[in-house]
């Protein structure tokens, strides 16, 4: 039963992006930001998602009314960007390696809502780019920081998928926390929780952005911080994490 | 793409394992499978084929193919290539960049009726509806081998006067038009390719055939067109016409002009079996052809890549599984490398990492061990991060609790050009807003959530004329009770905290209805920013979240006179120990002492997660209550 106190709370959302800030800036990485009002060049076309490619598809986009359509780089920007991957290229711009950098921020995609889908949501970004990194450290990474927020030994498995900024390109999934791999509900009797798409940076990015790909190589991921927070604290409907509602915020 | 299970071992020699097997190998090491779908004595699998494999696997044999990498099967031998034999009849010129091959082949002594009830079922299966035998054929060998075919009427294409037929690829005309078989008409410009005859359009190009040139059961001659068209191009139109096919999703895509050679065989001979027809000759037109894509990869690239010691013999078997040969080649460098010779309908490998992958992938990513990054030596802070940190500790120290919005509002100064909603049609130009909306609405519930007045902030971007910046709302709400200022007032406290915690001074902010927006953009500079990040404990509280229950809270209150000597925990434990569970609250609001006796009044507040409570489920917890209290000595319900 509650009592009454005096105390403010925290969002929830808050509390997720807090720690893995917390978690990453121990392990030495800067925390990286971008505008969520984005070009189509940093977008997409910097991130190997030229115009007219299938791929393109795979984000739905909201666009602002009187653009013009341009991939140029020093553009005004013309949509709201789909997802904080962006962020890499801003950075990576202004920045030489070795790079280390998470981004969350806030991101949008053009669809329908329900309980697991929102217009808007939040997504972790992160990027390493150094001589020799590899897919495990990709995996080390992964399992600190899953580790650290579930606060259970974690184990990371990578699918094959595609993604056209990074390649290889992964599917991540991570060992259910609530029944360490044996199977429960939460992970549908599967012991894997999927969690989003990561891999190896793409040449061709780096190359957008000014790094010599041939000394460099870098991994990237991006996760839903809406889906972390929901998995963490059995929150049933993303929606109410942007009602303003304090009939949830207060039990945090 | 539906995928039969059945179809799969047409293509395989050894006998393939039960399907979850097929299913799983694929998500591990190919693709995901989303479903398995029993169908009659036969299995339709929905495999989610990623952008970079709908060139190759956009097909039965394509994914037949990628299984008998994966499983390490033997595929089964092809249909030799067909040679065309020549005609005169036939003369085919491209005039365009975007077509790269052009094949016509003109079949006579057609009989064409309903398909064979076997390639009946085969289209049924994928859920499509046979039409007649060599319709059938082209849409099933499609499926098969991913190359989408289409067979005009001999006869209703023009012929000059020598009786010869003169085929073009080129743009079509401003304005011209062409019925699809589809039965709409469409008018073109030259943005669109066209397969023409000397008169007229007669198919929109990698999209759909036209209605009058399309085979029907009366049909004796057919002229088979297999073509190989941009991929961009075939987007364009498609999109440009609103018509989404089998054969423009394939074409968009991109496929390798070799996918005309694999299937031709079969197209050929299932039309002589099924339909009787004999080949008269044909073209083929095809005058750059498709160069084989040579990769040179040092051999510590994958290595280093994915970070796990693959033996050389090792690489040269998994990468051979996929049809794909290596060779050992010395670098200039002295390097060893490998010289990688790519499948032609394998139009994803150009890169050396394209190759990583494909060797990562079927040597299995479980087999790569977590490794750690070394960290940066200078971390360096983030300003509105930084700042952001500072004021949500100043404001929870302050009792306010922090909430989100949504972006999209009805009216800003910056509009969604496809918004989801007519009212979700702008960007916000101020947090303030849904800060008034959200005061109201949380008003409601002091009550239900225990506290006597709504005090809450948002931290977030806003959209301005000149473009976004980062906001703070502040908003407090009291009851009616209170003096009006006193929300005012509790704003101004909270501010004043936040310019003490950031030693910035704010500056005059209108407190308006007790909410006040502060720009944070125009204070970040002015924040001296330390060298490391404060240490607050970011440690996730173990929090037990409750539903919030959909349906209404009621309250009650019970005020009960005791002697003095009677402290209120005494109090307070007789009634906790008759509450049932839908009591979601219980607190003291108010004491007085009168004479020898005081009063002490509770509130409780009552909520089911299952439905709404009446009166009697109420009383029914709340009687209870009233007779152990009345049972004790000396005391008096009020």
């Amino acid at each position: 039963m509650n009592t009454t106190d005096n105390i403010g709370h925290v969002h929830p959302l808050t509390h997720v992006i807090s720690k893995i800030s917390q978690i990453f800036t121990e392990m030495g990485f800067t925390i990286a930001s971008g505008p969520e009002i984005e070009t189509e060049f940093h977008n997409f076309d910097a991130l190997n998602i030229p115009e007219h490619h299938p791929a393109r598809d795979m984000w739905d986009t909201f666009w602002l009314t009187n653009r013009s359509k341009s991939s140029d780089k020093n553009d005004t920007g013309v949509l709201l960007r789909t997802h904080t991957s962006p962020v890499q290229i801003r950075y990576m711009e202004s920045h030489k390696p070795p790079i280390r950098i998470i981004a969350p921020g806030k991101v949008f995609r053009h669809e329908a809502t329900d309980a697991t889908h929102e217009a808007q949501f939040y997504q972790l970004e992160a990027l390493v780019v150094d001589e020799h990194i590899s897919v495990a450290h990709l995996k080390g990474t992964l399992e600190t920081m899953f580790e650290k927020i579930f606060e259970k030994k974690t184990n990371i498995r990578l699918r094959p998928s595609f993604f056209p900024f990074v390649e290889p390109g992964f599917e991540t999934d991570m060992s259910c926390f609530k029944c360490e791999g044996s199977g429960c509900a939460l992970c549908k009797n599967t012991g894997w929780i999927e969690l989003g798409g990561s891999g190896l940076v793409h040449p061709t990015v780096l190359e957008n952005a000014g790094i010599d790909s041939q000394k460099y190589s870098g991994f990237a991921f991006g996760y839903g911080i809406d889906r972390i927070t929901m998995l963490k604290y059995g929150i049933e409907d993303v929606r109410l994490l942007y009602q303003g509602d304090l009939r949830l915020v207060t039990q945090f | 793409m539906k995928v039969s299970y059945k179809w799969l071992q047409e293509y395989i020699e050894e006998t393939l394992p039960p399907v979850e097997k097929v299913a799983d190998a694929l998500t591990m090491h190919s693709f995901e499978i989303e479903g398995i779908e029993s169908c009659g004595d036969d299995n339709i699998l929905d495999v989610k084929i990623l952008p970079n494999r709908s060139h190759d696997c956009l097909s039965h044999y394509g994914i037949a193919s990628e299984i008998a990498s994966v499983l390490n099967f033997k595929r089964k031998e092809l249909l030799p290539v067909f040679e065309i034999p020549r005609t005169s009849n036939i003369k085919v010129s491209i005039d365009t960049k975007l077509c790269t091959r052009a094949v016509f082949v003109h079949i006579e002594g057609l009989k064409i009726g309903e398909s064979p009830e076997w390639l009946q079922e085969k289209l049924q299966l994928l859920g499509q509806k046979p039409i007649n035998s060599v319709v059938d054929i082209t849409n099933y060998l499609m499926y098969v081998f991913g190359q989408p075919m289409h067979a005009f009427d001999g006869h209703t294409v023009a012929v000059d006067w020598r009786g010869n037929i003169a085929l073009s690829i080129r743009n079509a005309k401003a304005k011209e038009k062409i019925t699809l078989l589809n039965g709409k008409e469409y008018t073109l410009d030259s943005s669109v390719m066209v397969i023409a005859d000397k008169d007229k359009a007669l198919d929109v190009a990698g999209v759909m055939g036209g209605l009058d040139t399309g085979v029907t059961e009366k049909t004796t001659d057919i002229i088979l067109s297999l073509s190989n068209f941009d991929a961009v191009s075939v987007r364009k139109t498609s999109k440009k016409l609103g018509i989404r096919t089998d054969a423009s999703q394939r074409f968009e895509n991109k496929i390798s002009p070799v996918l005309i050679d694999r299937v031709l065989p079969y197209a050929l001979k299932l039309i002589s079996e099924i339909a009787e027809g004999s080949v008269v000759g044909g073209v083929d037109e095809y005058p750059k052809k498709q160069v084989q894509t040579v990769i040179t990869v040092p051999f510590q690239k994958i290595t280093e890549m994915l970070g796990v010691e693959i033996p050389p013999e090792k690489i040269v078997e998994i990468l051979s599984r996929q049809n794909i040969s290596v060779k050992s080649i010395s670098l200039q460098d002295g390097r060893q490398a490998f010289g990688v010779y790519t499948p032609l309908e394998r139009l994803d490998l150009t890169l050396p990492e394209d190759i990583v992958e494909e060797v990562g992938r079927l040597y299995g990513y479980e087999h790569i061990s977590p490794a750690h990054i070394s960290p940066a030596s200078h971390v360096e802070i983030n300003t509105p991060h930084y700042v952001s940190m500072i004021i949500r500790n100043t404001l929870i120290a302050c009792g306010f609790s922090e909430i989100y919005t949504y972006s999209f509002v009805p009216q800003g100064y910056i509009e969604i050009e496809n918004p989801l909603a007519s009212d979700k049609n702008f960007l916000r130009k101020n947090l303030a807003d849904a800060m008034a909306y959200s005061l109201e609405y949380n008003f409601k519930f002091l009550d239900l959530l225990g506290i006597k007045e709504v005090k809450m902030f948002e931290i977030g971007t806003v959209f301005n004329k000149e473009g976004e910046s980062l906001h703070l709302s502040l908003g407090a709400k009291f009851p009616k009770s209170k003096q009006s200022h006193v929300s005012d007032e509790e704003v101004v406290k909270a501010i004043r905290a936040i310019e003490e915690a950031l030693h910035v001074s704010i500056g005059d902010i209108s407190v308006v209805g007790g909410i006040a927006e502060i720009d944070l953009q125009k204070i970040l500079h002015e924040v001296k920013i330390p060298e490391k990040y404060p240490s607050f404990d970011a440690s996730i509280l173990p929090v037990e979240y409750k539903t919030i229950s959909p349906y209404p809270f009621a309250v009650r209150d019970i005020a009960v006179f005791v002697p003095s000597a009677v402290n209120v925990e005494y109090v307070a434990e007789i009634i906790k120990k008759s509450l049932a569970p839908i009591v979601v609250r219980f607190s003291l609001f108010d004491t007085f002492t009168k004479d020898d006796k005081t009063s002490y009044a509770f509130r409780l507040v009552f909520q089911s997660s299952e439905k709404t409570l009446t009166d009697d489920e109420i009383n029914a917890v709340l009687s209870p209550v009233y007779e152990s209290l009345k049972s004790q000595e000396g005391f008096v319900i009020r």
